[in-house]
């Protein structure tokens, strides 16, 4: 099967809406295909992997942690729009600490979250072959 | 890549969000509301700034024509 | 070109589903294929054979059905995605019985299955255009 650089871009919080939680279910099924497999977390979408999260009082699946699973399936570039994350006064640090093993490097743990400016996040994007926006 | 934008900027702020993320390779499409944005009588500054850039946005005919707004796509 | 399309929203409450339609009945008329149309979130709801709209209105569903987008095999490719659809009550037959359920609501027009119906469709084809909120 040809490989394609897949993007999974997604821009609003989680919970209020249902669109981050099954743009994770498309990612994590995307896994099983072998693609080039890239997320862009821009606008509320950096809300999606805020650390700290807690649905006690809304009565929701809290799905965070789910997307610490993603470096075991080999999905490790998380892109976060820079400028995003300054409009609305978070810092890297705010969001979780997601990582992977890289098997080029003996398996060493490294950060898969990207913080990029979105000039760099157009880019990656310009680079992409399919582009799915949640 | 191709951008559509769909939603009028008076509503939500995609228009601003999809061109944070645009090069000299992309074009927008505005469809369904995302035509509003480029209404004559719209007071948007957003579509000032992008004719002074040089840039052009294109607009579904019909969806344009539908709400009685300018239809080019140039 | 091969074309694929996602369809993100249900029908009369956003206009996507209408768009989509629009935009693969002119795609066809330039002589291009519609490899596959997956409906995802609310947009299973597009595959509903229960709808009555109004008279004088367009029948978002039939439209959907009347376009006989289906592969070389003629099984539909109008796809439902399996998990989107069971947690918003969109069931066909087979899934109906599977589950003590006794009715049965997709259109026969559509297909359910899995989100690997969408990257396949990514892979496959030449474009993916998404319609959405």
């Amino acid at each position: 099967m040809a490989i394609k650089k897949f993007m999974y871009l997604n821009r609003k919080a989680s919970y209020g809406t249902v669109y981050a939680i099954e743009s994770l279910e498309v990612v994590l099924i995307a896994a099983a295909f072998e693609q080039d497999v890239s997320l862009a977390f821009v606008d509320d979408g950096v809300y999606q992997i805020v650390e700290g999260q807690n649905t006690d009082g809304i009565g929701m699946k809290n799905f965070s942690k789910t997307y610490h699973a993603l470096g075991d399936y080999d999905i490790n570039k998380l892109y976060v729009s820079a400028e995003s994350l300054e409009e609305r006064g978070l810092t890297e640090a705010d969001l979780m600490p997601l990582v992977y093993e890289d098997e080029d490097d003996d398996w060493a743990e490294k950060p898969s979250i990207k913080v990029v400016s979105n000039a760099d996040l157009t880019k990656i994007m310009s680079e992409q072959d399919v582009c799915l926006s949640f | 890549m191709l951008h559509t934008v769909n939603k009028s900027s008076f509503e939500r702020n995609s228009l601003q969000s999809c061109l944070n993320i645009i090069d000299d390779t992309s074009v927008i499409l505005l469809i369904e509301d995302g035509v509003i944005s480029a209404a004559n009588n719209a007071n948007s500054s957003m579509l000032a700034e992008l004719a002074t850039q040089g840039r052009s946005l294109c607009i579904a005919r019909r969806c344009g024509s539908k709400r009685n707004f300018i239809k080019s796509c140039r | 070109m091969k074309i694929s399309i996602q369809i993100n929203e249900g029908p009369y409450q956003h206009q996507a589903s209408d768009t989509a339609y629009q935009f693969a009945k002119a795609a066809i008329d330039k002589g291009h294929e519609i490899f596959r149309v997956f409906f995802y979130h609310d947009g299973v709801n597009n595959a509903s054979r229960f709808t009555l709209p109004p008279q004088d209105d367009r029948n978002v569903v039939n439209q959907w059905a009347e376009l006989g987008i289906k592969n070389a095999d003629g099984e539909p490719e109008l796809v439902v995605c399996i998990a989107a659809a069971l947690r918003r009550g969109m069931l066909d037959e087979s899934e109906a019985s599977k589950n003590g359920i006794d009715g049965n609501n997709i259109h026969p027009a559509f297909r359910i299955s899995g989100l690997g119906q969408l990257i396949e469709a990514g892979i496959q084809s030449d474009r993916l255009v998404v319609f959405g909120d």
